[in-house]
């Protein structure tokens, strides 16, 4: 890519989207570049071409590099400014959630393009939020959604390969505020992406996942944050929230599981809200709120579980012993990148198509973590010589 | 490629990597002092540890010292280095490397110096773009008889198996066979950043 003609105007897109992710305006921009801020406007509609000396200030500024400005496959895209509203809150580390969740999908996104792997969507068709009861509409959705994807009423335990296998959208579970439960955002260039919070546990995430498939249907265009205590009421959220329980418990499911684990019993135990949340894969106090709304528990049943000691992780130990799942997803969060990435980018290092420094910038690495990363992977060139090639 | 010399008095223009290399080897001060005019390193590559972690952080304050202790000046690229810098960060993703490694090249090319870079891309990019500029690496450096005379070749082993281990230092090819003789078979089987074949003979 050149600083002149048609390119100029693309490397002023590349600049203005660089900026907006920094969070820099483009009167402080302009003023630390040393430059008017009529010139700033300037190079970033494309109008005048940046000199190098600019654009390396620039870069730097905005924690980027010349490489990722010029380079023809970066992918550039300015999700950090779709969720201005939310940024313009208190502050709850939802900057840094979202630059997380920015950072991994340009990243795969352009791993995969360099190394030619198409990724297949198959995004359910957007069903707009209609006038009338948005609880109704949900599990309409959420039922219609199973049905396209072949699951009747059966539970969903692992949401994310779900998601990422069935309908190709891209999910990442990384460590951040515990305040967030998750992000969703949609874009031309990365598709739909989902972020979910490795610090909350695996039930818990599944219902994230759920809602945020919510949005993915209703309102994809709209980037989404889920906070841990939610704040807002809208039609949207009310919307996704009733999607995501009907999608992981369908009513119908929940009544044929909830006659089958209490037949006999007199009343509601510990022991059976564990089975139940235990089959459908979503925490001990969703489960009870949504027997409560099925009317198959009276109304109050959690808050009298809460005010007698809960329901606890002992005594989810004590009902299910060794049958208790263990959370791969966790234990993965705690590697630098996620295990796609690391693939995809060792692949790239391998073939010699990045340099060290393009994949540490790019996956937000140490120099020293990225090769211990390509070691880890056995990457070196020649490591698959005399093993078994594939087609 | 043109062959490096320790005797070679060109200045050494070191890349960001082979400053990590260099201070987990412990003996970055020795190696440095070895040359006979100080290391450069381009402001551009310098940057690239600012606001890094591990190995990064360490090494930027090393950088400074060795700054103040006169081993090492930091340097900005002219203008006809900025040309040749752009030429290697422009284009396809195959074609370019990243700033710090470019801005290394660039400058080595500006001055007649010899360009101290352990990335595999960015070495080959140089070897095709410019056959004519010297390469080293921190291996080269460490492995400079001047430096094993004034330190001894088992200080200077240790050194090399500290920046393998520690830094997961990368080693040019031609380098690998030395590198192990240096170090012994048994030391070499723990350096994960040496090929496996190398490793496991």
């Amino acid at each position: 890519m050149s600083r002149d003609g048609q390119d100029q105007k693309l490397i002023g897109e590349r600049l203005r989207k660089a900026r907006e992710n920094a969070r820099i305006t483009q009167a402080d921009a302009a003023r630390d570049a040393g430059m008017a801020r009529t010139t700033l406007v300037a190079i970033e509609q494309g109008v005048r071409r940046v000199r190098l000396e600019e654009l390396q200030t620039l870069a730097r500024m905005y924690k980027t590099s010349a490489n990722a400005l010029l380079r023809d496959e970066a992918v550039h895209v300015d999700l950090v400014p779709r969720f201005r509203k939310t940024l313009d809150a208190a502050d709850t580390g939802i900057e840094e959630a979202v630059a997380l969740l920015a950072d991994l999908a340009r990243a795969e996104v352009e791993l995969e393009n360099i190394l030619g792997i198409k990724r297949s969507f198959n995004y359910p068709p957007e069903r707009p939020i209609l006038a009338g009861d948005v609880r109704l509409q949900a599990e309409q959705d959420a039922l219609e959604l199973r049905q396209r994807l072949g699951l009747g009423l059966a539970p969903i335990r692992d949401m994310i390969t779900l998601l990422e296998m069935d309908l190709g959208v891209r999910v990442y579970v990384r460590r951040f505020n515990p305040k967030i439960s998750g992000l969703f955002a949609y874009d031309e260039v990365l598709g739909a992406c989902i972020l979910l919070n490795a610090n909350h546990p695996l039930a818990r995430r599944n219902q994230t996942a759920g809602h945020e498939t919510g949005h993915l249907v209703a309102t994809r265009r709209e980037p989404e944050v889920l906070l841990d205590h939610p704040t807002v009421n809208s039609r949207e959220e009310r919307y996704a929230d009733a999607f995501g329980r009907s999608f992981l418990t369908p009513s119908r499911a929940v009544m044929q599981k909830f006659h089958e684990v209490t037949a006999g019993a007199a009343q509601l135990s510990r022991r059976h809200v564990i089975i139940l949340a235990h089959f459908f894969g979503v925490a001990r106090e969703a489960m009870v709120r949504r027997l409560e709304e099925l009317k198959l528990a009276k109304d109050g049943t959690w808050d009298w579980f809460a005010r007698n000691g809960g329901i606890t992780d002992e005594h989810e130990r004590q009902a299910l012993g060794d049958l208790k799942v263990a959370d791969q997803y966790k234990t993965e969060a705690n590697r630098p990148t996620t295990l796609r990435l690391a693939t995809l980018a060792a692949e790239a290092y391998r073939r010699g198509i990045l340099s060290e420094g393009q994949h540490a910038r790019m996956l937000r690495m140490d120099r020293v973590e990225l090769r211990a990363l390509v070691d880890e992977l056995g990457n070196e060139e020649g490591a698959g010589d005399g093993q078994l090639q594939l087609k | 490629m043109a062959n490096f010399s320790s005797s070679d008095c060109s200045p050494h223009v070191i890349d960001t990597s082979v400053a990590i290399s260099l201070d987990a080897s412990g003996i970055a001060d020795a190696v440095l002092g070895c040359l006979c005019r100080p290391a450069l390193i381009v402001d551009i590559a310098r940057d690239e540890l600012d606001g890094g972690r591990g190995l990064g952080v360490t090494a930027r304050a090393s950088i400074n010292r060795w700054e103040r202790g006169g081993l090492l000046s930091i340097v900005k690229l002219s203008e006809t280095a900025n040309d040749t810098f752009e030429s290697l960060v422009s284009g396809s993703s195959v074609a370019t490397i990243d700033d710090g490694e470019a801005a290394t090249i660039a400058h080595a090319i500006d001055v007649g110096g010899i360009a101290v870079v352990d990335e595999a891309k960015a070495r080959k990019t140089s070897l095709r773009r410019f056959p004519d500029l010297s390469l080293s690496s921190a291996t080269n450096l460490l492995l400079m008889p001047s430096l094993a005379a004034v330190i001894g070749p088992a200080a200077v082993a240790d050194a090399v198996f500290k920046a393998l281990t520690i830094s997961r230092m990368r080693v040019p090819r031609e380098l690998h066979f030395k590198v192990v003789s240096l170090i012994g078979e048994e030391r070499a089987a723990l350096c994960h950043s040496l090929p496996a074949v190398i490793r496991k003979r």
